[in-house]
């Protein structure tokens, strides 16, 4: 068939004009500002004078952004692991035929259809309440008194309080991903490892798991993506004042760049900084992932 | 035919008229409008409606009295008002929307924002101030804060709040409590005749840390000494600082503050509502929020944080704030839209708004506060000195965080005084 370049330039052309407009300018600017000093992101860009590395010296100087990176691994390294795991175990029980498995999905799906701000308010109010929580009347009825009396939003558990919540909301998302993933792999496998003897597990390790490399790549990718933009649950668990165990990078920038109650000179640079830190992570994840998860060899 | 195309051509004519001309001429023409405001009654006339962002969310109690007022200025005055309530996220928005030549007039944020982070987009109001007499009509502590921190009156103050120890009365007279505490020493008295009474002395939640933290340190060395500590990592080196951490160790020591404290706001501060608790160090705002929260019905009363022994400042010494209007230098309606300012934030109006939102009157002539907060007029009045907010011991944005984890710490009985010093030390360091 002859190419129309014509056509070709007519249907192209707006969506990549539009491209250019709305993704790919903003990623070049903010890459640029963060070798600038820029006061506001919308500063002209006559008005930048350039600082070589010294936003990202600047950040990396930062016990609030080191505090932050810290926190962030650990929400993906262990948040990942706990979310990822739970997400495959669920897939697994509710691809295997059990009764009610649509209602299953449905419910671990939900708090990914409810919007954050109140998910994190429930367990805020309803679960972490020190009077009237729900962990607290659980263990004030089994008689764990000293438990019952937990600051669950205390200092030394308020990270792993947010983390718990965040990830009991994240669960159903990568659960349906497992899901699609696992019903994608052809019954006769299955069957023909039934035929040699093996039993559930067996199949798990040597069937399942295997032909899922390609769902763990895409949902280890997603993870990276969800948790570098986690930013909601710290301004829920932490509704007025930054807290050493909620902050998160995303945070820093938003008050890097637009101020706070008690930063009055915003740095849109460094708030650019940040940004480019964050996106090279993502970037050396997707690169790790990709060098260590090979699934170019599956066929099926 | 004709003749119904004549009146039509005259009714679009009048219409047109009326657009351009607006509520009321002042009957001047030509040069003579150009050179000169055109004034309807008392009111500069507006050639375009005067464009108003404010940071409340519709529908909030702040933005139905705004608008009621705006709504009176638009009929006494002629002039169209276009009000955009954005909310709080107003402060992500404005500095862009202003680079990008919207068309703004009016913006609102915090007063301490407007005149640091946002003063390069405001208009000095000081001549028109003068001319209309307003430095008669404000706040002197808050007016000349703003222009402490802009060089000029960059923005109008409205819906102040003081701040100190507020306090359920209730729990003052079961504790046969008749006299408010000026002195650390009455202070602690105070709090065991409330514990004796079978209240808790004390809430407090861990958003407010720093704010405890900044006012009892504040006593001591002055809110510039403060900010000297926390920005210069003075921790230990500054003897007052411990000082202060044992002050507060012994509060948590003898059991003066709630046994959830500090919990997760505003876990605590609705103690107060629910009569458990009888004191709270914060803000005029409390008694609002916490009838909002619990729905009680309580008799507030609040005296300025007390003095401590050998401090630099005493009860004089009180954190103030307030919201605060601005108008975009580029403004081409700047004296009607400050005129809409001062008709919203002094005389009837003003104590109008502060009545529906239970906040301070920002025109000291509205002597008659909203009930709820009516009995905090002696220890405001009677400041001479302000501070910022949390005394300054938020002033380094990089250790707040670090500060709030450490006095979090401290409030809850998980470290003492010494290594609560020793914490921070080792973290500026």
């Amino acid at each position: 068939m002859k190419k129309d370049k014509k056509m070709m330039v007519l249907f192209l052309g707006p969506v990549v004009i539009l491209f250019a407009a709305v993704f790919v300018y903003p990623i070049i600017r903010t890459i640029m500002m963060s070798f600038f000093a820029v006061e506001r992101p919308s500063m002209k860009i006559a008005e930048w004078s350039f600082n070589g590395f010294d936003n990202y010296m600047k950040i990396f100087e930062s016990s609030f952004f080191k505090t932050s990176m810290v926190n962030l691994l650990k929400i993906w390294l262990i948040g990942g692991i706990f979310v990822l795991c739970i997400a495959l175990l669920f897939a697994v029980i509710l691809t295997s035929k059990i009764r009610f498995s649509k209602f299953y999905k449905a419910a671990i799906y939900v708090p990914n259809v409810i919007s954050a701000v109140a998910v994190a308010t429930m367990w805020i109010y309803y679960v972490y309440n020190q009077r009237f929580g729900l962990l607290h009347n659980i263990f004030a009825a089994l008689g764990l008194e000293e438990l019952s009396k937990t600051k669950w939003l205390g200092a030394d558990m308020i990270f792993w309080a947010m983390l718990f919540a965040f990830c009991f909301s994240a669960v159903g998302y990568y659960m349906l991903i497992f899901i699609s993933g696992i019903e994608k792999i052809p019954s006769d496998l299955y069957e023909a490892v039934l035929i040699d003897g093996a039993g559930k597990f067996k199949q798990f390790w040597y069937i399942t798991l295997p032909l899922l490399k390609g769902v763990f790549k895409t949902n280890i990718t997603f993870w990276t993506i969800n948790t570098t933009a986690f930013f909601v649950w710290t301004k829920m668990f932490s509704p007025i004042q930054s807290e050493n165990g909620t902050i998160v990078p995303l945070v820093y920038m938003y008050e890097m760049i637009f101020g706070s109650k008690t930063i009055r000179t915003t740095d849109a640079g460094a708030g650019a900084a940040i940004g480019c830190v964050l996106t090279v992570c993502v970037m050396i994840v997707f690169l790790l992932i990709n060098r260590f998860i090979k699934d170019d060899d599956l066929e099926y | 035919m004709k003749k119904k195309q004549f009146i039509a051509v005259l009714l679009s004519a009048a219409i047109a008229a009326t657009l351009l001309a607006g509520c009321g001429s002042g009957g001047e023409t030509g040069q003579e409008q150009e050179d000169k405001p055109q004034v309807s009654g008392d009111f500069t006339k507006a050639d375009e409606p005067i464009v108003y962002w404010s940071m409340w969310d519709a529908g909030s109690n702040s933005a139905v009295a705004i608008q009621e007022a705006i709504d009176a200025y638009c009929e006494a005055s002629g002039n169209e008002v276009q009000v955009e309530w954005k909310g709080r996220d107003i402060q992500t928005i404005i500095g862009a929307s202003i680079d990008a030549g919207e068309q703004i007039d009016i913006y609102e944020d915090d007063f301490q924002r407007l005149s640091t982070t946002f003063a390069d987009y405001a208009l000095p109001l000081d001549d028109m101030a003068e001319e209309y007499g307003y430095f008669d009509k404000s706040n002197e502590a808050l007016t000349s804060a703003v222009e402490g921190w802009a060089g000029s009156l960059k923005c109008i103050p409205y819906q102040g709040y003081a701040s100190g120890v507020i306090y359920n009365k209730a729990a003052f007279e079961a504790a046969g409590i008749e006299k408010e505490p000026e002195t650390w020493e009455e202070f602690l008295d105070v709090c065991q005749k409330i514990k004796d009474a079978g209240y808790n002395p004390l809430a407090l939640d861990s958003a407010y840390t720093t704010l405890n933290l900044g006012y009892h340190l504040a006593r001591y060395i002055g809110q510039d000494g403060v900010k000297d500590v926390v920005d210069n990592g003075k921790w230990a080196e500054t003897p007052e600082v411990l000082q202060m951490a044992q002050d507060m160790e012994e509060l948590v020591s003898k059991g003066y503050f709630s046994e959830y404290a500090p919990g997760a706001f505003p876990e605590c501060e609705n103690e107060i509502g629910y009569d458990e608790t009888a004191m709270i160090v914060n803000a005029s705002w409390i008694p609002d929020e916490v009838t909002n929260n619990t729905g009680c019905d309580l008799e507030w009363g609040m005296f300025s944080y007390p003095s401590v022994e050998g401090g630099v400042d005493g009860t004089e010494a009180m954190m103030v704030g307030a919201q605060g209007m601005s108008i975009n230098k580029k403004s081409e309606n700047a004296q009607a839209a400050f005129e809409l300012m001062m008709f919203i934030t002094t005389g009837e109006w003003d104590a109008e708004i502060a009545s529906q939102t239970n906040a301070i009157p920002a025109d000291p002539a509205n002597g008659e506060w909203p009930e709820i907060i009516q009995d905090f007029k002696p220890a405001f009045d009677q400041a001479t000195k302000g501070y910022e907010w949390a005394c300054g011991m938020e002033n380094n944005a990089d250790m707040t965080p670090i500060i709030s984890e450490w006095g979090n710490k401290l409030f809850g009985g998980e470290c003492t005084a010494q290594e609560f010093v020793d914490g921070l030390e080792a973290a500026s360091n």
